[in-house]
């Protein structure tokens, strides 16, 4: 019954998403491409802790109407469809006895806007552009003393630009990433010029990784201050993550320097620690500060979201529609499973299930084993 | 079986993104009649920066169509085309504001009557 009432809310949702839609303007996706870097990396760091054994994601965004993600250019107003489909996979594995961890990482999103929509092919339209962004590269952790490392490439490639947008190529830069305990340190480099430097300190309390399950500890911030070099136009990003109760409760604040300020504020409500579900609400401060308020929400397979500030910022402006999103991201160390930056692992109760049926079927196979069977006597039948 | 039952869902749900160009077309095939009484010329996509794009290149004759030419105007643009005198000289310029534009076949009459110009698809 709630899967029927989940299929006629989607539909519902598909049908009224494209009526009051914004559109996307031309400089929103000049500026995506420079935006998905610094989230691969923002989402690497949540995703690399120390004793992380793996992390996993796809998604693709679903918008089923051409005037749900119009474009605005310099000619007008263009149907088609915008797109992100991504994908992120990181895998680490004990050395030996060693105690260190050796991990590969790789992250991935294709990203853009094209005049039909697809899954693989793109139609590069005369107004498209088309890019995909990959960051890949290694990992060194030692979980005992909550130490790692990483390094790797990021690089974009361009597959279709027109001559509306701003020239654009294809570029590699070279990262690094240092952790030690609450401590991030994360740097890129272009052509050897550095191109953001971000220092990170999760000081909350995490059971997942060996710290305190409630009281105080569980309460201070997390802060994230990310600088950009923009060729002597530098820019600041800095956000703020806050428990607000029993760590199922967050608020999320995020400032840019010098531009905007204010850029955006999230109250995130997790049912379970774990952060694989979650329902937001959020506000987001337009360049000409207007405020715009919206919410999501977040399941294992779906998220719907309506002016979603993440959406917004990570999805070209793009408002006034719905946004569904069907994707799977999950983190995974000794523990168990979570969704990224969680303070304790999903509980799973099948494992306790299974491993109690287990030990009273093989109670019963022993006691049965212990009983004797003896042949009270022979009967033998005549062949006809 | 409802969870399989959603899972299909999904997957139709995420095919469908790559199906639905089948039904919806990214180009305009484009072809103009001109019902004025004077030759009317080069049909082209205004740009907000005093800039054009040229459509259909063709001169029409009162009552004459031009040739189909594909264009991928999917969207609302502003119009705009020349007005020429007997002698084959620009006369005037006009200007559509907000044409929409279906994908596909579009057939689309040019009238004029007072001094009004006028863009109705058919």
């Amino acid at each position: 019954m709630l899967l029927k009432k989940m299929s006629f809310l989607l539909f519902f949702l598909c049908l009224v998403t494209p009526t009051f839609s914004n559109n996307i303007s031309v400089s929103s996706l000049d500026h995506a491409g420079e935006i998905a870097r610094d989230r691969e990396l923002r989402e690497f760091q949540q995703a690399f802790q120390p004793g992380t054994a793996g992390y996993f994601a796809i998604g693709m965004h679903y918008l089923p109407f051409p005037t749900q993600t119009q474009l605005s250019s310099e000619y007008g107003t263009h149907d088609g469809f915008a797109f992100r489909h991504q994908m992120a996979a990181y895998f680490a594995n004990p050395i030996g006895n060693s105690g260190y961890d050796l991990g590969i990482l790789w992250w991935v999103e294709r990203q853009g806007w094209d005049q039909e929509d697809f899954f693989v092919w793109p139609r590069y339209g005369e107004f498209s552009l088309v890019r995909s962004i990959h960051t890949t590269g290694a990992t060194l952790a030692l979980p005992k003393y909550h130490l790692g490392a990483a390094g790797g490439i990021q690089y974009q490639n361009v597959e279709k630009t027109a001559k509306i947008y701003a020239d654009e190529s294809d570029s590699l830069f070279w990262w690094g990433h240092a952790t030690w305990g609450p401590t991030v340190v994360q740097t890129s480099f272009h052509e050897g010029e550095w191109r953001h430097v971000r220092v990170s300190m999760d000081l909350e309390s995490k059971e997942l990784w060996g710290g305190a399950s409630h009281g105080w500890s569980t309460y201070l911030p997390n802060f994230d201050v990310g600088l950009f070099n923009g060729d002597g136009d530098d820019s600041l990003r800095i956000s703020l993550e806050q428990n607000l109760w029993a760590q199922q409760l967050y608020a999320e604040v995020a400032v840019y320097y010098p531009e905007h300020g204010f850029r955006s504020a999230m109250l995130k409500y997790y049912p379970d620690a774990s952060r694989i579900v979650s329902f937001d609400v959020t506000c987001f401060r337009l360049n000409n500060d207007d405020l715009v308020w919206g919410g999501g929400l977040t399941l294992p397979f779906l998220r719907v979201g309506y002016n979603h500030a993440s959406d917004i910022e990570n999805f070209f402006g793009s408002r006034g529609t719905f946004m569904i999103e069907l994707r799977f991201a999950l983190s995974s160390a000794k523990s168990g499973f979570f969704g990224l930056g969680a303070a304790k692992s999903a509980p799973m109760d099948s494992e306790r299930v299974s491993k109690k049926l287990w030990d009273d079927s093989s109670k019963k196979a022993t006691e049965a084993d212990k009983k004797e069977i003896t042949a009270k006597g022979i009967r033998r039948e005549k062949s006809k | 079986m409802k969870l399989k039952l959603f899972f299909i869902f999904l997957f139709i749900l995420a095919l469908s993104g790559c199906i639905t160009h089948v039904f919806v077309d990214g180009e305009v095939r484009l072809q103009i009649k001109n019902e004025s009484d004077v030759s009317i010329a080069r049909l082209v996509v205004l740009s907000a920066n005093g800039g054009e794009d040229l459509w259909i290149s063709d001169t029409i004759a009162p009552g004459a169509t031009s040739r189909v030419i594909s264009g991928s105007w999917v969207g609302s643009f502003d119009l705009g085309m020349s007005v020429e005198d007997s002698l084959g000289r620009t006369w005037s310029k006009v200007r559509f504001p907000s044409v929409s534009l279906d994908g596909g076949s579009v057939f689309a009459e040019i009238s004029e009557k007072d001094g009004e110009w006028a863009f109705k698809i058919r």
